[in-house]
């Protein structure tokens, strides 16, 4: 096996289609800023993604086919070996293990039909005291809630009251927020419709937040599978920004897609409801709860 | 030395993983997050009423640096990991590296 490494400009990522053309394994991109050209002003500087590319060989019509395009950087290419876990004896030492494991080669994969682009859809409503309801729908699901209460946080806007719900194809938020003033709106309009527009989860550009200090008693979660879909409540005695945020970067990091949920705020303690989206990748149990609960008191 | 990299769900607790690997003699440890790509990944998705291809998943790649003899205790951990947690297609490959002892050693003669 072959391992081909290279940079390219995020925004022009959809140029290197063709690899798929020729990977016969799989293709993995990490977020990596890099500078491209020092020379440049500052807003030619383009974020780059890693490409990184396994293939049994790499033929020469594909460096010919990189070699055209001019953003190509960091190209390197080194010998690896694909190991199938199958094939490992659990007895420590029984026999010994293959290196160059012969590998499958996938029927050849089939351009995507339709572009994925995610639609957002904001509504500002004014309501009793002053306060104001947010309305977002977008089809952007699976990362809905962590972008929302990303750009809030960002803000330092505290949720007073909300829910989301799944309509068709679209998931609908209405977050109600005090008072803030129209320059403010608009901003945060603008940031929740680059973060929605966006297919990527990233850390949802967000400015590396100070996180509060957790401890048993100001966060607990509580677990019930009784209903159709499992449900885990938040409750939170801290009145913090970024406490949501954080609950949604767990969900994110444990790959939980939340469906129907539900935001409360009393006084300094906060009442959240998650309803999760069953998978076959992820149960949702009771061990999975401890899990982020283990997360949250390491953070 | 031996570079392993795999590709876990998000859902992988990093720190049992971290426990399993420890008392393997293993060198180092790293995860980062990624994006897959591929037919192992696809799946169908319903966009304004229209199905669409959605080729790309979410992962943990995992890269252990380890001696190449503690490559077969390296991966027998990995695949009780694997197993416990009734993973499939889960992908590994190994490259050789350099340490930079040995590398200076050579330099100097």
């Amino acid at each position: 096996m072959q391992k081909l490494e290279l940079y390219y400009p995020e925004k022009r990522v959809a140029e290197l289609n063709f690899l798929s053309e020729y990977s016969d394994s799989i293709l993995a991109y990490q977020k990596q800023k890099q500078v491209v050209d020092f020379q440049s002003p500052p807003s030619d500087k383009h974020e780059m993604v890693k490409i990184e590319s396994y293939m049994k060989a790499i033929p020469q019509s594909l460096i010919k086919e990189l070699s055209t395009l001019p953003v190509v950087t960091g190209l390197k290419i080194s010998r690896t070996n694909e190991i199938n876990l199958k094939n490992v004896a659990l007895e420590q030492g029984k026999k010994a293990l293959p290196l160059q494991t012969p590998t499958e080669v996938p029927e050849k994969e089939q351009p995507p039909q339709h572009k994925e682009i995610p639609s957002f859809k904001m509504d500002v409503q004014k309501i009793h005291n002053g306060n104001l309801r947010l309305t977002i729908v977008s089809d952007n699901k699976k990362h809905f809630l962590f972008k929302m209460f990303g750009v809030l946080a960002q803000n330092n806007i505290q949720v007073i009251s909300g829910n989301t719900y799944p309509h068709g194809d679209v998931l609908t938020g209405s977050f109600v927020v005090n008072r803030i003033n129209k320059e403010q709106i608009q901003y945060i309009q603008q940031q929740l419709s680059e973060a929605f527009s966006s297919t990527e989860m990233g850390n949802g550009g967000f400015k590396s937040f100070v996180r509060p200090e957790l401890s048993d008693s100001n966060l607990e979660l509580f677990f019930d599978e009784k209903g159709s879909l499992p449900s885990i409540k938040i409750v939170a005695v801290q009145n913090d920004f970024l406490l949501r945020y954080m609950v949604q970067e767990a969900f994110v990091t444990f790959d939980i897609e939340v469906t129907v949920a539900r935001f409360g705020y009393r006084g300094k303690t906060i009442e959240d409801q998650y309803y999760i989206k069953l998978t076959n990748d992820s149960p949702v149990n009771l061990e999975l709860v401890k899990q982020i609960e283990k997360y949250f008191s390491r953070r | 030395m031996l570079r392993v990299e795999i590709f876990f769900p998000m859902s992988i607790d990093l720190e049992k993983l971290e426990q399993e690997l420890r008392d393997t003699n293993v060198v180092s440890i790293a995860a980062s997050e990624v994006r897959l790509f591929g037919d192992t990944v696809k799946s169908h998705d319903m966009y304004r009423g229209v199905e669409r291809a959605i080729r790309h998943a979410q992962k943990i790649k995992v890269e252990i640096v380890t001696p190449k003899q503690s490559l077969p205790i390296v991966l027998k951990k990995l695949k009780e990991v694997v197993d416990e947690k009734q993973l499939s297609a889960i992908k590994l490959f190994t490259s050789e590296m350099q340490d930079l002892q040995s590398l200076q050693n050579e330099v100097m003669h």
